[in-house]
């Protein structure tokens, strides 16, 4: 990198040095001279709509307004000056003149930059006569957000934000001159992923979110530095907590992570908690009925079992996803201390790998990348603030954008879409690398194509959804071999849960312990003791924070699994497909009521604060393993402190010998690296199974703050399949596999590739894994629903 | 998108260095046709220059001359602004209200007329001025405006925009 | 040795006095059969006041419970129903809880309030038999007849504009 230049100026009298090219506002802050703002936010490019940072510059025959204006050597800035002051009482009287006396009622109240600057700036009184400017207020803007029309002092952060970090365009500034309103085409929803960031940045009351509407003022809230785990990019934020219970989360930025952004999933699940559905008590299944019970009798009757099975060794252990980095420690420790078995796996879905064993990438690496290959992850789906990064690399810095997988996926931005099997995929990379390594020619148009784009690119980031083990490993010879020749790059794995790298980095892998440490003898993958459990091999399973009934790729193994194994216990937060099989249900703590730490996709460990307390019969995962071990005579292996925990592990893994390169998490020997061919005559289609960001089991399924968003379970053809199975658009229709069938309604248009049909996965009411093998395959010959006379008419 | 809406939509374009360009034409375009923009319209745009729809209702509803819902054949804009005003405008708009049974940003039940208030035409030194589609009258009283009304019903209106 | 001729003197002083009082209007009162005759600005028992629409001043703004010194005031908003709003605007009082045991009558809520919903009248004969039943709810706060507000508190019964608080 070219070196900066430093400049020297005065700011009210103080000496300060900023690179050249910073903005005046930037310049003061490093001072801590505080100059008003509106329309000005960091993170977007400066505007100059709001007037309010007037500054007086010397030199300059006018104010200049200090978000635009760049530092220049020697530049004398005054900004607090009666010059200054007048200008600001100026504009705020202004900004005032149509503004309504809401601040009582307005969610903004107490927090609101247009309140704290009138108390600091502005006049005390206006001086406006006539009635002020009536526009509509509470406006559905959509299924997250009520916005006020007369509070917006339309500085257009929203918009922006929607225009240059989003993307997506919608949200924009109808009308003109002192009609303008804020809006999107026809009065339609504004909806997108990261709607309630807006609520986040109106520096006034005009956008508030309907999950916090009215709920609290500011100070009444408790604040707790918490870490989402709704998905593994492990955003900071803060929960804001009254009388015990959730209100709402707000941004704490981190730069290296979320860059100040939070997406509606994360922002959103949390009211699930105060749900019927929320797991209250302990359940033991008794007749046949899961009834409540106390927590003693659920650990006296699951140690029992649980030690019975272990003695035989007949158990395992399945989950760890959604625990914290200390509870998936103790949840390896008690499969492997107590139990005295490595049958432990937190893997329950289709994802195998959570890191890449080489060449792990940062997120920032996004940046400044200048070719992204995603394979197979779907970003904005399955990490929306990973996603955000991506579009502003592709926009901003004009990043190449290479999607390789079976389907084209809905992108914000401009990507080449590479259709490729995703078992084949692993086939194109190891093709490539040759390619790259000797200077052969790759076959094919695209990798022709790929392999120019990766000659002319300098960094190269791809992102893996750590599914297939060809791909991975073939990902990791391509980098090694750009990075032989002088170029930059990495790999990011996507996790299929919030914590899926930390439950892999502390052991919950049947092959590998704390810190990567190769065992010696590996246990059964989830795969394998769903097999066994199928079979009437293992007599026992402890399920913590796993749903595989919903989420394993073979659904139907999993389900004769759940209930052919005699003794099953499950921890969880909610009821889930899983704990409905249950013999033993634990009601799991969540996130916000324990404390510990996380670790995201790039191998970032964060810390997370209490927010709340749980209710009173509810565990923490950690007090349940524990509770169970002194059940079984080993309370000494356990402790449920957090911190006690902590220490034990970082011992643990500082102690460990991973192998180099790292040693992989066993797969399952059902597991082919190869993608199935297409049935040429389209008398079956291949399933491919579509994450969505508000799909799934458990919270997400249960929160009603989510529930507006929740997608419609679907199946996508394309354009020409639909024609030859005589489908139409929302036409109901039958999918059948070997070992079930769903129905769902129809999409057709072009993601889709022919052959396929892509079937939105993990919902409840349309399970995608009826169709699926163990190895996440599944041809399924498709039905149309008989049509109803009344649409026949 | 009908085919000759596309074919037109294509030859705007290819008239300009960014396709963005064209779209102000091409909702005058259709408004011409269809007697406003119609939702279709900005969808179509949208698509044909390469922006989100939502980009252009914002644009389509800053310029007041691209109408968002039918207007009348014969659009009435009276100046308000202080040189008119001072000349009497009040009264005139008043008066032609009266006579047109409408009010300000309204359009006749018959859809014939669409009445207006708007900002400074430009005409000061002939004050009040009215314009009518693209016709600019000046000096105009109450007892100006029914002559101006009976030559309009008699003849077909001018057009409302000018050609793009 | 005591001076009988002075201490008779003291006795007939002593019944003089109290024979005077015993004329004298008394300085007690029958209290409960009386009112308390109370200062013009004594601060008693809140009151949640309405409009004469019948809809309640309260907005639900807490600024009543940041106001308050003792931390006696506990108020959840919530959000009107347009077809049946309980108060102008938006935004009502949900929940309105004040601790009497805990307040300590000083009135700052009165002063806080934006919508003069909240007032301090002259009761202050609230003693009980549970702390429970001495946090007073809407149910003790509210009043009930819309027309009795005026001869509780004359004070500014309707000085301040329903307008202010819808923001019409």
């Amino acid at each position: 990198m070219s070196e900066t230049k430093m400049v020297k100026l005065l700011i009210d009298g103080q000496e300060v040095t900023v690179p050249d090219g910073t903005l005046v506002v930037e310049a003061a802050k490093q001072l801590g001279t505080q100059i008003p703002v509106y329309c000005y936010h960091p993170k977007m490019d400066p505007v100059g709509l709001c007037r309010i940072c007037l500054v007086e510059i010397e030199k300059a025959p006018k104010l200049q307004i200090a978000c635009s204006t760049r530092v220049t050597e020697g530049m004398v800035v005054r900004t607090m000056s009666p010059k200054v002051a007048e200008a600001r009482r100026g504009v705020l009287e202004f900004l005032l003149l149509n503004h309504p006396l809401d601040c009582p009622i307005c969610d903004k109240g107490g927090e609101c930059d247009l309140q704290d600057f009138t108390m600091e700036y502005g006049p005390g009184a206006s001086r406006l006569t006539e009635p002020k400017l009536h526009k509509p207020k509470r406006v559905d803007l959509g299924p997250t957000i009520v916005l006020d029309e007369e509070r917006c002092i339309l500085c257009r952060r929203c918009t922006r934000f929607d225009n240059e970090i989003a993307q997506e365009r919608n949200l924009v500034v109808v009308e003109r001159g002192h009609n303008s309103l804020i809006g999107t085409i026809d009065g339609g929803d504004y909806e997108s992923y990261f709607s309630g960031n807006t609520t986040e940045i109106c520096p006034v009351g005009a956008l508030t979110s309907k999950a916090y509407r009215f709920r609290a003022r500011p100070w009444d809230l408790s604040h707790a530095d918490s870490v989402c785990t709704q998905c593994s990019v492990g955003c900071n934020y803060r929960v804001d907590a009254r009388f015990g219970n959730i209100m709402r989360t707000f941004t704490r930025e981190n730069s290296d992570v979320d860059g100040g952004w939070i997406c509606d999933r994360g922002r959103y699940t949390f009211n699930y908690l105060y749900e019927p559905a929320r797991l209250r008590e302990p359940l033991v299944r008794r007749d046949g009925d899961l009834e409540r019970a106390s927590f003693a009798e659920a650990v006296a009757l699951t140690a029992e079992k649980l030690g019975a099975a272990a003695a035989a060794g007949r158990a395992g252990v399945i989950g760890g996803g959604r625990l914290s980095d200390e509870e998936a420690f103790a949840l390896q420790l008690f499969a492997r201390k107590v139990l005295g078995t490595n049958n432990i796996d937190h893997r329950a879905r289709l994802q195998r790998y959570a890191s890449p064993a080489r060449f792990g990438a940062r997120l920032r690496d996004l940046d400044d990348a200048d070719l992204i290959l995603m394979f197979g992850a779907i970003t904005p789906e399955q990490a929306p603030i990973l996603d955000l990064r991506i579009r502003r690399a592709v926009a901003r810095n004009a990043a190449h954008l290479v999607f390789v997988g079976p389907f084209k996926p809905d992108l914000a931005v401009p990507f080449h879409y590479v259709e490729y099997a995703t078992g084949a995929i692993g086939d194109l990379m190891e093709a490539l690398a040759d390619a790259l390594k000797r200077g052969a020619q790759p076959q094919g148009a695209f990798a022709i194509d790929l392999a120019r784009n990766l000659n002319e690119a300098s960094k190269i980031v791809a992102v893996h959804n750590g599914r297939n083990p060809v791909a991975a490993s073939a990902l990791e010879q391509l980098i090694e071999t750009l990075l032989a020749v002088g170029k930059r790059g990495g790999i990011l794995v996507v996790g299929s849960q919030g914590n899926a790298r930390g439950a892999e980095a502390v052991g919950c892998v049947p092959n590998l312990g704390p810190g990567y440490a190769p065992l010696a003898n590996a246990g059964m993958t989830t795969a394998e003791m769903l097999t066994a459990a199928a079979n009437g091999k293992l007599d026992a399973l402890f399920i913590a924070g796993a749903n595989p009934a919903l989420t394993f790729p073979d659904g139907a193994l999993a389900r004769k699994a759940l209930e052919s194994v005699p003794f099953l216990a499950v921890a969880e937060q909610v009821m889930t497909e899983t704990a409905a099989y249950a013999n033993v249900v634990f009601a799991a703590a969540s996130q916000f009521e324990k404390r510990g730490h996380v670790t995201n996709l790039e191998g970032r460990r964060q810390a997370f604060a209490q927010a709340v307390e749980a209710p009173i019969y509810v565990a923490t995962d950690a007090a349940i393993v524990s509770a169970l071990a002194s059940a079984l005579n080993k309370p000494d292996v356990l402790d449920d402190d957090p911190d006690w925990l902590f220490s034990r592990l970082q011992a643990v893994e500082q102690a460990a010998k991973p192998a180099e390169p790292l040693a992989r998490p066993k797969l399952d020997p059902s597991v082919t690296a190869h993608g199935d061919n297409l049935d040429a005559q389209r008398k079956t289609f291949t399933v491919v199974p579509v994450p969505k960001l508000y799909a799934g089991g458990g919270p997400s399924l249960h929160d009603p703050g989510l529930a507006p968003m929740r997608p419609q379970a679907r199946a996508s053809f394309h354009e020409d399949d639909a024609l030859l199975l005589g489908i139409a658009q929302d036409r109901v229709v039958t999918l059948t596999g070997p070992n079930g069938s769903i129905t769902v309604a129809a999409n057709v248009g072009t993601s889709a590739a022919v052959g396929t049909v892509l079937v939105t996965a993990d919902m409840p009411e349309a399970p995608v894994n009826r169709l699926l093998d163990a190895s996440g395959r599944g041809r399924v010959t498709v039905t149309p629903a008989p049509l109803r006379k009344e649409a026949l008419a | 998108m009908t085919p000759e809406r596309l074919a037109r939509g294509h030859e705007l374009v290819a008239r300009y260095p960014r396709p963005q360009s064209a779209l102000v034409p091409f909702l005058q375009y259709c408004q011409e046709q269809d007697g406003y923009v119609t939702l279709q319209a900005m969808r179509d745009a949208a698509e044909l220059v390469g922006i989100t729809p939502g980009e252009v209702e914002s644009i389509a509803s800053f310029y007041t001359l691209l109408f968002k819902a039918p207007a009348g054949k014969h659009i009435v804009q009276v100046c308000r602004t202080l040189s008119c005003m001072l000349r009497g405008a009040e009264d005139l708009q008043a008066y032609i209200k009266r006579r047109l049974g409408i009010g300000h940003l309204e359009t006749s039940a018959d859809g014939q007329y669409y009445y207006e208030e708007v900002e400074c035409l430009a005409a000061c030194d002939r004050a009040p001025c009215l314009q009518h589609n693209l016709e600019y009258h000046y000096d105009v009283t109450p007892a100006s405006f029914d002559k101006l009304l009976d030559s309009w019903q008699a003849s077909a209106p001018a057009p409302a925009m000018p050609a793009e | 040795m005591i001076n009988p001729i002075k201490a008779a003197v003291g006795i007939v002083v002593g019944l003089a006095t109290t024979l005077k009082y015993l004329f004298q209007k008394k300085s007690t009162i029958d209290y409960p059969r009386e009112p308390y005759p109370h200062p013009e600005r004594f601060r008693g028992v809140h009151e949640l006041r309405k409009y004469d629409d019948g809809m309640e001043r309260c907005i639900g703004c807490e600024l009543c419970a940041v106001a308050c010194p003792a931390n006696a005031i506990t108020v959840i908003g919530a959000e009107n129903d347009p077809a049946k709003p309980v108060s102008p605007g938006e935004r009502y009082g949900y929940r309105y809880e004040i601790d009497m045991l805990r307040c300590i009558f000083c009135g700052w809520c009165e002063e806080a309030c934006p919508t003069d919903a909240i007032v301090l009248t002259p009761r202050f004969d609230i003693a009980d038999f549970t702390r429970q039943r001495l946090v007073f709810g809407k149910d003790k706060l509210v009043v009930r007849d819309p027309y009795t507000q005026h001869l509780a508190n004359t004070e500014s019964a309707v000085e301040t504009d329903p307008g202010v608080a819808s923001g019409q």
